[in-house]
């Protein structure tokens, strides 16, 4: 759990490094064509604001609320309280939460920089570190509540129910948007994807397993997942024979991670890649790093905006 | 005489066969097109990477008369590492011709400061080399990181890169980008290989027997990091094949520099051949680098070199 987390830390960390890299370029939702080729751009722009969809907090809530649990501010707006944030992590980077100062550098959280914020609660995740800090936050008296970790559309209640016991807010009206999605079932000729977590023109490239998040999003959307389908771990650094034998008819990439292998022409340089279904088609889906992984109140309209991208590319 | 040459032939045919081998192991079915896209390049460069590396050792243990010499050991490794980081950060695609030459820079740069630190009027001594090695390593590698972590270029290779070495990206422009280097760094050696024995003998002697002492350790040098730095710029670093092979090929061969870089060729480009199969295959579907295979059967030996070392020359305390 815990590398993968740091490997969906890294990617956000290359996020606000090169934060003024695309925006621009890839707010397109269309299928744009590079070289003759399908290209779906999902960005968060494409998918609903956050609004708060329950009711009010109670008498007895926190007031100053610092969220360094993974990609949880999307809840927290859901859920009402956005602005009763007053710090947070890298990767909860809503509007409405976007201006509360971050608190922790390099993934790691400063207990001295939460402290001086004066919160009554603390949101943390197995993935917050280092426990040393979370420990000298809670001997000062602040309550840190840890709340579950969401890798499938399943474990995605029993989070939002957890953020929400914690901030005093009653999720029923949240969870029945959430549970609109439907259970699926994957016609045995739906197109597999591979979802690839690229870092650099020549560092390796890993593909994405058994609970990498990125396979219960393509199960849904009418996918199949190719690495979860040979039980692959989450994140395996794959050799470039292994991805053709594989052969995906569709590649789901990030944003960030298609920026730094210089963009879809460079991710078909990349051995193997050029030699798959996808790569010899182009068929290539592009997820904004902060949405694709959150699974939040947008997750739904992710997943049916992944859904029709998987319909476009495929033609 | 004879010996020799029916070794380097047994080598060559190994190598011959350890290549043909690996193209027919893999995941994927042998069709051209994982054949010729992706095998194809990734043996090729093994086999250029791996005869760069076993002849930088020949040429640093001959050069510096430094039997613990490896250019992975003294820094020009990783001074090639920083010098392709520096010009990728620039902008430069990794794995092209320039970027081999931003590494041929850092490697030149290691080189000349770590000689220039180990040198003394008794000639480069081994214990101050190898620890000139150490702070040039550390120092490139505390600069590469800077360089990593405040470039805003997403594309910048992971530092771990570097140090572990890997085959899984080799493509032809790879392969393009490092053969003109090594080969330079190939011909520079069998230009010089004679006068590298008489360098052997030790400078006086040698100086003595009409040799240009300073002009052919130079040339040595050079070549050293040519025959290593372009590869480091595509593959990143790989240490000790430099120390192991020349040293297994000197027990068989014997001194003589001819035979020995001809052998440390082979050998080192059968080595990481072989060791760059087993990454590949090995833990299929998953890659291993093989930086770290070669570091793990390495590093043993280094230590064995040393103590052997240490107590020829009685000791260094």
């Amino acid at each position: 759990m815990q590398h993968r987390r740091l490997l969906l830390g890294s990617a956000i960390a290359g996020l606000l490094l090169s934060a003024c890299a695309t925006a621009s370029d890839s707010l397109m939702s269309a299928a744009p064509v590079v070289n003759g080729e399908p290209v779906v751009y999902i960005t968060s722009a494409d998918l609903p604001e956050v609004a708060a969809i329950a009711g009010e907090p109670g008498s007895a809530a926190p007031l100053r609320i610092v969220s360094l649990a993974t990609g949880v501010g999307e809840t927290l707006s859901a859920l009402g309280v956005a602005d009763r944030v007053v710090g947070r992590d890298e990767t909860s980077d809503v509007p409405g939460i976007a201006a509360a100062p971050i608190v922790t550098a390099a993934h790691s959280v400063s207990a001295e920089r939460v402290l001086a914020l004066n919160p009554d609660l603390v949101l943390i995740d197995s993935a917050t570190a280092p426990v040393e800090a979370l420990e000298q936050i809670a001997r000062s008296g602040v309550e840190v509540v840890s709340v579950p970790e969401a890798w499938t559309l399943t474990d995605m209640d029993a989070r939002i129910s957890a953020v929400a016991a914690a901030v005093d807010v009653d999720p029923a009206a949240l969870l029945a948007t959430v549970g609109e999605l439907s259970a699926v079932t994957t016609p045995p000729d739906a197109p597999t994807v591979a979802f690839l977590y690229l870092r650099g023109t020549s560092g390796i490239y890993l593909l994405g397993g058994q609970g990498s998040g990125a396979d219960a999003l393509i199960t849904a959307a009418g996918g199949i997942d190719v690495g979860a389908s040979e039980g692959l771990d989450p994140f395996v650094p794959l050799t470039a024979e292994a991805l053709v034998e594989l052969n995906p008819d569709v590649l789901l990439v990030m944003t960030k991670g298609l920026d730094s292998v210089n963009g879809v022409d460079g991710l078909l340089d990349l051995p193997g890649v050029a030699q798959t279904s996808a790569g010899a088609s182009g068929r290539v889906i592009v997820v904004d790093d902060e949405v694709l992984l959150s699974f939040g109140p947008r997750t739904p309209a992710l997943v049916e905006q992944l859904r029709a991208a998987l319909v476009t590319v495929t033609g | 005489m004879a010996r020799s040459i029916f070794v380097l032939i047994g080598l060559a045919i190994a190598l011959a066969l350890a290549g043909i081998g690996a193209v027919y192991v893999g995941v994927a079915d042998t069709t051209s097109v994982i054949v010729w896209d992706i095998r194809a390049p990734r043996i090729i460069l093994a086999t250029i990477v791996g005869a760069g590396l076993g002849v930088s050792g020949a040429l640093l243990q001959g050069a510096l008369r430094n039997p613990l010499a490896d250019p992975g050991i003294i820094g020009v490794s990783a001074g090639a590492a920083l010098g392709t980081v520096v010009i990728v950060s620039t902008g430069v695609a990794y794995g092209s011709v320039v970027a081999a030459i931003g590494g041929i820079i850092g490697g030149l740069a290691a080189m000349a400061a770590v000689t220039v630190v180990s040198r003394s009027p008794r000639g480069v001594e081994v214990v101050t080399l190898i620890l000139a090695g150490v702070a040039i390593t550390a120092f490139a590698a505390a600069v590469l990181s800077i360089v990593l972590t405040t470039s805003d270029l997403a594309g910048v290779r992971s530092t771990t890169f570097f140090t572990t070495g890997s085959f899984a990206l080799a493509t032809w422009p790879g392969v393009a980008a490092t053969l003109p280097f090594v080969l330079t760094g190939f011909i520079i050696a069998a230009i010089i290989s004679g006068r590298l024995d008489v360098l052997s003998l030790g400078d006086r002697a040698a100086f003595a027997s009409g040799l240009n002492v300073n002009s052919v350790r130079w040339w040595a040098l050079v070549a050293a990091v040519l025959t290593v730095a372009a590869g480091v710029a595509v593959v990143g670093i790989i240490v000790f094949i430099g120390l192991l092979v020349p040293h297994a090929i000197r027990l068989v061969l014997g001194p003589r520099h001819a035979p020995l870089l001809i052998g440390s060729a082979l050998g080192g480009a059968l080595l990481i051949l072989i060791g760059d199969t087993a990454a590949r295959t090995l833990v299929a579907p998953v890659e291993l680098p093989i930086g770290v295979v070669t570091a793990v059967i390495g590093a043993p030996v280094f230590l064995l070199l040393l103590r052997r070392t240490r107590a020829q020359q009685g000791g260094w305390a």
